[in-house]
């Protein structure tokens, strides 16, 4: 946590840092007569500009993270990093609000085979047992994967998904079972 | 063959207005470049009449299939795929118009109605600007009537027909097995008896509104956008500003209102508790809208000093252009793991078809730009620092750039996709877009408050000074007033944030008091004038709104009850969770108050549970009920949908929603009774305690039942007696009815325990008693408690009238030929 918020802390600097040096490099050389006659001051304005928004896009590449496998996570132990998997519905699921809303556990395993136990400390997704695929994103630790993020692919959330739609077709249909065929429809 | 109970008529009516709809805007779109091309005046005059001609019939088919689409949606005509996929019985009527954002094929059928509207009044308002103007809308016309098509082209399918049936869309026979006996296929219809519903998320009256005006606002980026290209193409460069000015406006005004309305969707039924959340969704439509900003207010610059018509051709390119970019990435799927909301695309050939669209709109446009570029007059000699214009300039500039960065980092899956890296969002993806966008919001802020004291041109320092000095010295006052008590204390992300966020309030605050301020000390009150000013005001108020919000956003269901919890914190980073579990009945505290889950009860139609939590302050006499909803496995959406509840006060809000329910599969009761029989007085025993059978009388008075005189209802009462030094009442009845005998057991929740009476025997009653875990119930919930978020709702309200007072000056202006003296907006 708190080596975090140091990395996270010298990347707002590094902003800090890099603007205000471009601004102060602008700056004496705006009194300069000669940049008077080639460059107008919105120019150098947008050369700021510019530079400000290289060094944003910089530091905003410094804050992201990549997709990784259990494999390549390992290596990674203590990086914050995104894991597609899916759910190993061989284990049970963890999760018992009445002792604790706050902790699920469950086992994923990657598209390599990877395996890992995931520990998520918030509540359970509701239709994490029927998801198809699990992006997960936190940090590996030696026994578990410490995860701060679940994002589900679930065939239900999306409803043009010709699969889920059959699906809820024979559903339908097998719950109402039909009338008298010659009744009419109403 | 001919199947029972289906209605043809519709469809079929349907397909001929979608091809009426392609072929007269394709007709109208020819016409109208004719009469642009045309050097003659009469040829002109009768191309325009024929495209207009096409034009109108093109709306009236628009119009038409929206109509038929809605007849068959309210007639739940599910012989149709979309209204099977889209819609159920057990739909409310105010719904019925939302199946129509829920899919595709609506939703690019709303595009396109608006599309109509718009073009109708640039018929009729046009003037010379009518022919080019209204052949770049014919174009986008054509490209949206191709979307609801839906004919093969060789051996893809262009564009998806709402008009389409289920029967020839799905093979139904081998979904239900029961069509292949005998003539059941004939009678296929009698099989499906309901619809695959809307999506729950989608069943809230935001979803009712927000997404009309979203497109609306969406559609009318493109007037601005033809104008651009009218300019360019009849070479009146700039001629085209004036007209154009109104559009421009309003359609910020609405794409405004239509992003914070999704915002108010978000506060009140997504459950991730905000009204923002830097979702790619989100983003995409707040992008176009900055770099509208960006280019009204070049135009402004435009019209007062001749500076900036570059870029604002630019900007308003570049936000139609955006928005068609946006469509692509929201539909297509190309966001696929990144975004909450739920979309999906036709796969390739929506894919590829939207490249088209973008491809064809924007191509010619950028062409005739880069090759008339040096053609469009500029001002060689530069601006004065002291003039309006120069920072007027670089706001644009601001809201430019700050567009620019939120559509790469949300074109991350798209950058992945083309350069085949892997990158992602870091651990948190809000701050990744707040630490930029606080330092956007304290430069906006300050010119926003400045601006408007400068005049164009050239400003006397001194007179800049005098009229800046007072609202100067009131916002440095009222600043500090709030940073002294407002307690603003930020913690997450460090003390250079909280720095960066303090200052950004001070800004905002002197953006409001300064606006404020210049509607008297520069306007002298003429409320007329002052659209740009109140717009100011607003924005300012949205800023220290969002500031407020956010940063004093408070978790009050932090887990730390400890009686049920004592694994509730959170080891790793020393924090308790956010979620609390609350059993039925029990008392509970969260936050500053006293919580009880008192009841819930059932949708009559729906798998929708309400759930009543009263709320009592502990310091306060303050006492209040929340009802958050949620839908449990509802039509294929397995788990729990939940929709969170809120008591709204002036400065604040409380809001709750579930997050967990006990599982109905786990939670089926396996224990069994134990019988004994008693008489008045025994006792009987169970592990955590006895109950003492106290009275047995018939018809005796009961809480939940009112029995009368001429039922046999033998009552008994007992007395539990918990280990833990509770004392409960239970009263379970033993009811004779036709002759039967009905056992009414009941439920000692906060015991675990179901006492029943099950007979008579040896002038004894037979008492069973059973012993669980399951019979738990419980929810599982969060709460927030969200401060001034009122501030930022009434920011964007003042902010959308400022645009409108503007529109209709511009409106008078435009009428009285007049020009505009030294004032903005």
């Amino acid at each position: 946590m708190l080596y975090n918020s140091l990395t996270r802390n010298s990347n707002s600097c590094h902003i800090y840092i890099l603007t205000g040096y471009i601004t102060n490099f602008c700056a004496t050389f705006a009194h300069s007569s000669l940049l008077d006659r080639i460059m107008k001051k919105i120019h150098i304005v947008l050369l700021i500009f510019i530079a400000a928004t290289i060094a944003v896009l910089i530091s905003f590449m410094g804050t992201l993270s990549t997709y990784d496998t259990v494999e390549t996570a390992l290596k990674k132990k203590g990086k914050v990093v995104s894991i597609i998997a899916k759910l190993d519905r061989t284990h049970p699921v963890e999760y018992d609000a009445v002792k604790n809303p706050n902790y699920l556990s469950f086992m994923a395993y990657d598209s390599l085979g990877g395996n890992m136990k995931v520990i998520y400390r918030k509540e359970k997704p509701t239709n994490l047992e029927h998801s198809e695929r699990l992006v997960l994103k936190g940090k590996m630790n030696d026994d578990h994967f410490e995860c701060s993020e679940i994002l589900m692919k679930c065939p239900s959330k999306y409803k043009d998904d010709m699969n889920q739609a059959k699906k809820n077709l024979q559903e339908n249909a097998a719950t109402t079972p039909p009338k008298n065929s010659t009744t009419q429809y109403q | 063959m001919n199947y029972t109970g289906e209605h043809l008529l519709p469809g079929l009516l349907g397909h001929f207005f979608i091809i009426l709809s392609l072929v007269a805007s394709l007709l109208a779109s020819f016409a109208y470049f004719k009469a642009v091309q045309s050097k003659n005046e009469s040829d002109t005059a009768s191309w325009k009449n024929l495209a207009r001609g096409a034009f109108i019939t093109e709306t009236v088919s628009v119009f038409a299939i929206f109509g038929i689409l809605f007849y068959i949606i309210s007639n739940h005509f599910f012989e149709y795929k979309y209204a099977w996929q889209h819609s159920s019985r057990s739909l409310e009527i105010k719904y019925l118009l939302s199946c129509f954002w829920e899919g595709q094929e609506g939703s690019f059928l709303l595009w396109s109605i608006w599309h109509c509207v718009l073009g109708l009044i640039l018929i009729s308002k046009g003037k010379q600007w009518e022919a080019p103007v209204m052949t770049v809308i014919s174009i986008a016309q054509v490209c949206l009537a191709t979307m609801i098509v839906g004919i093969y082209f060789f051996d893809s399918r262009v564009g998806s027909n709402p008009f389409v049936l289920l029967r020839n869309e799905f093979d139904l026979k081998s979904q239900i097995p029961m069509l292949s006996v005998g003539d059941n296929y004939k009678n296929y219809l009698n099989f499906i008896r309901d619809g695959n519903d809307l999506n729950p998320l989608l069943q809230n009256y935001w979803m009712v509104i927000h997404p009309p005006v979203l497109f609306c606002g969406f559609a009318s980026t493109i007037v601005p956008f033809a104008f651009v290209v009218a300019g360019l193409w009849t070479k009146k460069f700039g001629e085209w500003t004036k007209a154009a000015l109104p559009w421009a406006l309003f359609s910020a005004a609405v794409l405004g209102t239509g992003i914070m309305m999704g915002g108010a969707w978000a506060y009140e039924s997504l459950s991730f508790g905000g009204y923002w959340a830097w979702d790619p969704v989100e983003n995409a439509s707040l992008v176009p809208w900055l770099t509208l900003i960006a280019g009204i207010h070049t135009l402004l610059i435009y019209k007062h000093t001749g500076h900036s018509l570059r870029a604002t051709h630019l900007f308003f390119m570049l936000s139609f252009g955006l928005v068609l970019y946006s469509t692509f990435l929201t539909r297509t799927g190309v966001l696929g793991d990144t975004s909450v909301h739920a979309f999906t695309g036709e796969g390739n050939s929506l894919f590829n078809h939207l490249l088209i669209f973008m491809g064809l709109m924007l191509f010619p446009a950028l062409t005739l730009f880069v090759v008339r570029y040096k053609q469009i007059p500029h001002i060689a000699k530069e601006e004065q620092t002291s003039s309006r214009e120069f920072w007027m300039f670089i706001g644009s500039l601001i809201f430019f750039l700050s567009a620019l960065f939120i559509i790469i980092a949300t074109s991350l899956p798209v950058i992945n996709k083309i350069f085949g890296s892997n990158f992602t969002m870091g651990e948190d993806a809000a701050f990744s877009y707040n630490r930029v966008i606080i330092f956007v919001a304290i430069i906006l802020g300050i010119l926003t408050a400045v601006a408007q004291y400068l005049k164009y041109k050239q400003t006397d320092s001194k007179f800049f000074r005098k009229k800046i000095f007072l609202p100067t010295i009131i916002a440095i006052v009222i600043a500090s007033l709030v940073l002294a008590f407002g307690n603003i204390n930020y913690q997450d992300h460090g003390v250079e944030f909280l720095a960066a966020i303090w200052l950004a309030m001070v800004c905002s605050i002197y953006a409001v008091v300064a606006n404020i301020g210049y509607i008297w000390l520069g306007l002298k009150g003429n409320l007329n004038l002052s659209g740009g000013s109140i717009a100011h005001t607003g924005f300012g108020l949205m800023l220290v709104g969002i500031l407020i919000s956010s940063s004093k956003k408070e978790v009050i269901s932090w887990n730390t009850n400890g009686i049920f919890v004592p694994l509730g914190e959170n080891k790793i980073t020393g924090k308790a969770g956010e979620n609390l579990t609350l059993i039925k009945g029990l008392p509970a505290t969260m936050g500053n108050y006293n919580v009880i889950y008192e009841s819930d009860s059932a949708h009559p139609k729906k798998s929708l549970w309400y759930y009543k939590i009263q709320f009592k302050s502990k310091t306060s006499n303050e006492q209040f009920t929340l009802t958050p909803n949620a839908f449990v496995n509802y039509k294929g959406n397995q788990g729990l949908m939940a929709n969170p509840d809120a008591k709204h006060y002036w400065d604040y809000d409380i809001f709750t929603y579930i997050t967990s329910l006990p599982d109905p599969e786990k939670n089926k009761d396996t224990a069994s009774f134990k019988e004994t029989l008693m008489n008045v007085g025994d006792t009987i025993f169970y592990t955590k305690g006895f109950a003492v059978l106290n009275r047995v009388k018939l018809n005796d008075a009961h809480p939940k039942y009112n029995f009368a005189a001429n039922d046999t209802a033998l009552v008994t009462t007992f007395t539990v007696y918990g280990a833990d030094s509770s004392i409960h009442t239970s009263q379970p009845v033993l009811l004779i009815k036709d002759g039967k005998i009905n056992s009414l057991p009941d439920t000692v929740l906060a015991q675990n325990i179901v006492l029943r009476a099950n007979g008579v025997e040896e002038n004894k009653i037979k008492v069973g008693i059973k012993e669980s875990g399951s019979i738990l119930q419980y929810i599982t919930l969060k709460a927030y408690k969200f401060p001034f978020i009122n501030l930022l709702w009434a920011g964007v309200i003042i902010m959308v009238t400022g645009i409108v007072i503007s529109i209709i000056r511009r409106i008078q202006l435009n009428r009285s030929g007049k020009e505009i003296e030294n004032l903005t907006l």
